[in-house]
């Protein structure tokens, strides 16, 4: 077997492990994404704060997803997510 | 005022859509129906609205700068996220997946919350203008 397999599987192991120890609260889950939810919308908040360094979802949107192409790609992936949460 | 608009038809929306049921008609329906409605507007709005950044010799608005470093604060929640919900799927069948598409499903506050975040999201998306020649 190579090096590469193993620490595959050994990766794999040690992330079933770990899910399975967090995994045993459904709360932690929550928790977590509450977290992240209010995390993304603090660097809203600051990025509309005078002279912040930190840019709005909008301003990421302008800039990295500014060529047609991208932005239909970031539509589809967009429309997907919501298939995926609210209707799949 | 059409800001304000928005935001209460995104909350009422958000707030309908906390009592569907996935795997339904009216859920799937639901669902795109309030994506085109908010792609239409976005997009309507972009076009509609007058520029209040400086054009440039071709007419496009020039770039928003992006400090590196607050971008890199934006990639790193995402990145985390994204981790946390690959590691979910590993969770075991006997265990409740922390992956957010079951942790919404259990909460139904947070499914209007990430519908409301969704539609917001989908809106920036359709009325950030878009530059056919990138520098």
């Amino acid at each position: 077997m190579s090096s590469a397999s193993q620490f595959g599987d050994a990766l794999g192991i040690a992330c079933r492990n770990l899910s399975v120890v967090i995994g045993s609260n459904k709360l932690v889950g929550l928790a977590f994404w509450v977290a992240v939810i209010t995390a993304l919308s603090a660097l809203e908040a600051m990025a509309h704060r005078d002279e912040s360094p930190v840019p709005s979802a909008g301003n990421l949107v302008a800039r990295y997803l500014r060529r047609p192409a991208l932005r239909a790609g970031g539509i589809a992936v967009w429309l997907y997510a919501g298939w995926h949460l609210f209707s799949h | 005022m059409p800001t304000v608009s928005l935001t209460v038809a995104i909350l009422l929306a958000s707030t309908w859509a906390s009592g569907w049921h996935r795997y339904t008609w009216g859920a799937r329906f639901g669902t795109f129906a309030c994506a085109l409605a908010v792609l239409g507007v976005g997009l309507s709005w972009r076009h509609s609205e007058p520029s209040i950044r400086p054009s440039d010799r071709n007419g496009a608005a020039p770039l928003p700068v992006v400090n590196h470093t607050g971008a890199a604060l934006w990639l790193v929640v995402v990145l985390v996220a994204v981790v946390w919900d690959v590691l979910g799927l590993l969770t075991p069948p006997d265990e409740h997946h922390l992956t957010l598409s079951a942790i919404e499903l259990a909460y139904r506050p947070l499914h209007a919350v990430l519908f409301a975040y969704w539609l917001a999201f989908g809106w920036v998306l359709a009325h950030e203008p878009v530059r056919r020649h990138a520098r």
